[in-house]
């Protein structure tokens, strides 16, 4: 079984709390960082979305063209999708705690990654 | 990994909240005046497809067609150029939002390159910094030239 860690985003203060979900010591939101700061287009789309994330922990109202509700259908724990033109960032909303970013990925994987994300949030959600 | 500081000073972040703030208060004026986007497109001399682009957050146009949007929905343009480091540091004790709501008004002044003295300048001795009991015929030395130093104390 996975250890899961939670730890707060730095750069996103607001009255919600945002973290990055730290799966057996791997950050993928490090990794995801490294991956596109030597690309000056996805790294200012990363900080783009890094903005959209600080707007929301301020509850305030996003498009849905950069920020929508993927929560399938009968499942209780939400599912929020943060976008930009070429990256996407998938969350999960875990009450009394804040919103958890468990995957960054681009916009050409975006069916995979989905899957992946939700296998993620399972596995999370079943060692709480 | 990205820190607050250096997303603050990013274009990228105050890019996203001019286009936030634009789609919230269109959105809002929409809304409240029960105007579809095609009338308001209308009104505006534009086309449609400008007005979603201005509801999908994407507006990034002329100054002067911010001007002309703002105007359209009842709003005044005011623009405030703040000190970066001041941004941040309202930030940091979660006042950003001050600077864009004139609802709160905060003013701070804060001069960095000395330390705050908090104490009557009558009561030490300048230049020790701690308080001695002082004969009634004391006449404090450069008593003047420390008040000149201290004006920073001044709150505004």
């Amino acid at each position: 079984m996975s250890i899961f860690e939670l730890k707060k985003i730095e750069a996103i203060v607001g009255k919600q709390h945002f973290y990055e979900l730290v799966i057996d010591g791997h950050s993928q939101y490090e990794e995801f960082t490294n991956t596109v700061k030597s690309n000056p287009q996805y790294y200012s789309e990363f900080k783009t979305i890094l903005a959209y994330m600080t707007f929301v922990s301020d509850l305030k109202m996003l498009p849905k063209t950069k920020f929508r509700d993927i929560t399938p259908s009968k499942d209780w724990v939400k599912e929020y999708e943060f976008k930009s033109d070429h990256l996407r960032a998938y969350t999960f909303h875990v009450e009394k705690t804040g919103k958890v970013v468990a995957l960054w990925g681009f916009k050409n994987t975006q069916n995979e990654d989905i899957k992946k994300f939700r296998s993620i949030k399972k596995r999370y959600l079943d060692t709480i | 990994m990205v820190t607050r500081e250096e997303l603050l000073k990013s274009k990228e972040f105050w890019l996203a909240r001019l286009q936030s703030i634009l789609y919230e208060q269109v959105e809002k004026y929409l809304k409240d005046n029960n105007i579809s986007k095609t009338e308001f497109a209308s009104k505006l001399g534009v086309s449609k497809g400008y007005i979603s682009q201005i509801l999908n957050g994407d507006f990034d146009h002329k100054v002067s067609k911010f001007i002309e949007l703002s105007l359209a929905i009842d709003k005044a343009p005011l623009l405030k150029l703040e000190a970066i480091d001041k941004c941040v540091l309202l930030d940091s004790i979660g006042l950003l939002d001050s600077i864009q709501e004139n609802a709160v008004r905060v003013d701070i002044s804060i001069n960095f390159s000395k330390p705050v003295k908090i104490e009557k300048p009558e009561n030490l001795i300048p230049n020790h910094g701690f308080k001695k009991k002082l004969s009634p015929n004391y006449r404090p030395y450069g008593l003047k030239q420390f008040e000149e130093d201290n004006k920073f104390m001044t709150l505004a």
